[in-house]
């Protein structure tokens, strides 16, 4: 039993947590487009966007903060890109995703190279990470301390976001409209709401909420930029939003149980399982979780299918 | 047929080039004797560096250009290096050095195996030296490193190091970590010679291994690793380029040791970095040119291990004293026991060299 104690222990908690925060982080901003009724896969580059920025202008000014605000300001950025394409001119939302995505990771390719005269990555101590946060009666607590405190910030901003994106979308009257425009453009229409617009307006929280995804990657969990360093979390970040049916605390739960699966895979690898099975489990494990979860519940008319922006060009 | 006229505008060029060059010393010397004609005769010796990549990679072609440097002082040689990143250039850019008379054409990396295999055997005459893969024929060299020999060192030196606790952040347990990119047979390969050198070292000491299954996922690298020093390893070699770039910041912030692969990454977190595996690229295309200056180049297929310095570790300048002396010691004997053959290091069952 030594070897099981070895692998569940508090670390492999806490390492979950790491990992799904970058998944979490992009789904909650994500889920408003699955709201708004638009297939978002465009995450995936608005997060290397985020991840760039946050990277280039940590070493630029040493700030971590405008770093993070760089991030987010860049995510904004794209996701203007993927709203025009996608949204106000109507193009094939896979094509303006995956042509995001594509561009994303060739210019900050070329950025590297072009200013920091490297190829692959980029590691340097003037990069200022986002600072961890120790909390200062609860670290001392035996077991909860390990597990609550030390985190990186971000890692706290995402579990309170998880609150402010739940009382956004079902409190106040934008978050209305947003439901109300993926349920039936039709209806929205009628009394006076313009889809597109409501539609444009999620994209760009999907894009700040990706940029600040980006940013924990490349400054909160590591201090560095690698090519391509996001690595289909953007995707995995979509998956997640549809297992959660395109509600924050969904989300939450479908990030937290793939960030636990993939840390528990990274541990079985060590006991000699074949690595190609190990790094299956997390994906096994959400698609499993998914079967199980549209069995349970009759899944809402809107998040069936994607139908793209159709109704809304009417 | 644009690049046609290009090549064609090139060969003309230098025809012509070659034409005034020649005129002009035969100019010279045509008052005198034909003595000095007759050096002309004897022209300089020539080599190319085509590259299926840029130089700045401070890895893999910059350590071949070193080579070519020193190709270019030592044996008084003319060098010319042409580089493309672009597949569509590189069968162009082969056949441009072969038709301008190369003596030796020093071809890198595997990417070129096609371009190879079209252009060779149409220049006979030409040496063509083949770094990291193998591509057979009767003017070509195929140079391959042999990663086991290099591991082996790095799992002797991780094996050795994992028992001295007086280091910050080594714990009394003999377990030491290594983490691939992809779960492929040269990495595997990689993995094989660092469990021999570490069991050549204490039978006793387990080593974790793991893949992220990718190249470019640092985030995994750095959580693999995390993982590892959490199951009790103190330190995790690294062989997984982008994603290894993870792994050696995992090795910082645990506070714990990695090891480096392919350059030198031992200047990266200084402290946290033992050594790096080094393959001597320069190593390999140096001695391959001067065999050919000397004409005893040979074609087929060469491994460069320890014994001819293609594969070694950093000189572990950047630890210094915090790596004893007589851990050096004892992996100045290995090397030299593998060198003499008295040490096997094994391949991985599936590898086959040249794949």
């Amino acid at each position: 039993m030594g070897f099981l104690s070895n692998i569940l222990n508090l670390g492999l908690v806490v390492a979950g947590i790491r990992i799904a925060i970058p998944i979490l982080l992009a789904g909650l901003g994500g889920l408003f487009t699955l709201q708004a009724n638009i297939l978002n896969i465009g995450m995936e580059g608005m997060m290397l966007f985020g991840a760039w920025a946050g990277v280039f202008v940590s070493y630029m000014t040493g700030s971590v903060w405008l770093a993070l605000l760089a991030a987010v300001g860049v995510g904004l950025l794209a996701a203007v890109i993927f709203g025009l394409f996608g949204v106000r001119y109507r193009c094939n939302i896979i094509v303006a995703g995956m042509g995001l995505n594509l561009f994303a990771g060739a210019f900050t390719m070329y950025l590297l190279r072009s200013i920091f005269r490297t190829r692959g990555s980029l590691s340097d101590p003037r990069i200022v990470g986002v600072p961890t946060l120790t909390l200062p009666v609860i670290d001392k607590i035996p077991f909860l301390g390990p597990l609550l405190s030390g985190h990186s910030l971000l890692v706290y901003v995402a579990f309170v976001l998880v609150a402010v994106v739940h009382y956004f979308l079902y409190r106040t009257p934008t978050g209305l409209r947003i439901r109300a425009v993926g349920e039936h453009a039709e209806a929205a229409r009628s009394v006076g709401v313009d889809p597109a617009r409501v539609q444009f307006l999620a994209v760009l929280i999907s894009g700040a909420f990706s940029g600040l995804a980006g940013a924990y990657l490349s400054l909160a969990q590591l201090r560095m930029f690698v090519e391509n360093m996001v690595s289909g979390r953007g995707f995995i970040a979509l998956a997640a939003i549809y297992f959660g049916r395109g509600t924050p605390v969904g989300t939450l739960v479908a990030a937290l149980i793939f960030g636990l699966a993939e840390a528990l895979s990274m541990r079985l690898q060590t006991l000699g399982f074949p690595s190609q099975f190990m790094l299956m489990i997390p994906y096994v494990v959400t698609v499993a979780v998914l079967i199980v979860v549209s069995r349970l519940a009759a899944v809402p008319r809107r998040l069936k299918l994607p139908s793209f922006t159709e109704e809304a060009r009417e | 047929m644009w690049k046609n006229w290009k090549l064609t505008a090139l060969v003309l060029a230098l025809v012509t080039a070659l034409t005034f060059t020649l005129a002009g010393c035969g100019g010279k010397s045509g008052g005198d004797a034909g003595q000095s004609g007759e050096q002309t005769q004897e022209k300089k010796f020539r080599v190319a560096y085509v590259i299926s990549g840029n130089l700045g990679d401070k890895s893999f072609f910059d350590s071949g250009m070193a080579g070519m440097e020193r190709v270019e002082k030592e044996l008084g040689a003319e060098i010319k290096v042409i580089q493309s990143v672009n597949s569509a250039d590189w069968e162009p850019n082969l056949e441009a050095a072969a038709q301008d008379g190369y003596d030796v054409v020093v071809v890198a990396a595997s990417q070129m195996h096609d371009a190879l295999t079209n252009v060779a055997p149409k220049y006979p005459d030409v040496k063509f030296v083949y770094i990291d893969d193998v591509v057979e024929g009767d003017n070509i060299a195929s140079i391959t490193f042999a990663q086991n020999e290099g591991s082996f060192l790095a799992g002797a030196l991780a094996a050795m190091m994992t028992t001295r606790t007086e280091l910050p952040g080594i714990n009394e347990e003999k377990i030491i970590g290594w983490v691939g990119g992809a779960d492929i047979a040269v990495l595997r390969d990689f993995l094989t010679g660092y469990e021999q050198g570490a069991k050549y070292i204490d039978p006793e000491v387990k080593v974790l291994y793991s893949f992220a299954g990718s190249f470019n996922d640092p985030a995994k690298g750095k959580e693999l690793t995390l993982a590892q020093y959490n199951q009790g390893a103190d330190i995790v070699m690294n062989v997984a380029s982008g994603t290894g770039v993870g792994i050696l910041e995992a090795a910082k912030d645990a506070g714990k040791y990695a090891i480096g692969v392919d350059s030198d990454q031992d200047g990266i977190y200084p402290g946290h970095i033992l050594t790096s595996m080094l393959k001597r690229v320069d190593n390999a295309v140096f001695n391959q040119v001067k065999l050919a200056k000397e004409g005893q180049w040979k074609a087929g297929h060469f491994e460069y291990g320890l014994q001819n310095g293609g594969v070694g570790l950093t000189d572990m300048k950047v630890m210094g004293d915090k790596i004893p002396q007589e851990v050096r010691q004892k992996l100045a004997e290995i090397t030299e026991k593998i060198a003499k053959g008295e040490i096997k290091v094994e391949h991985y069952a599936n590898y086959k060299v040249g794949q």
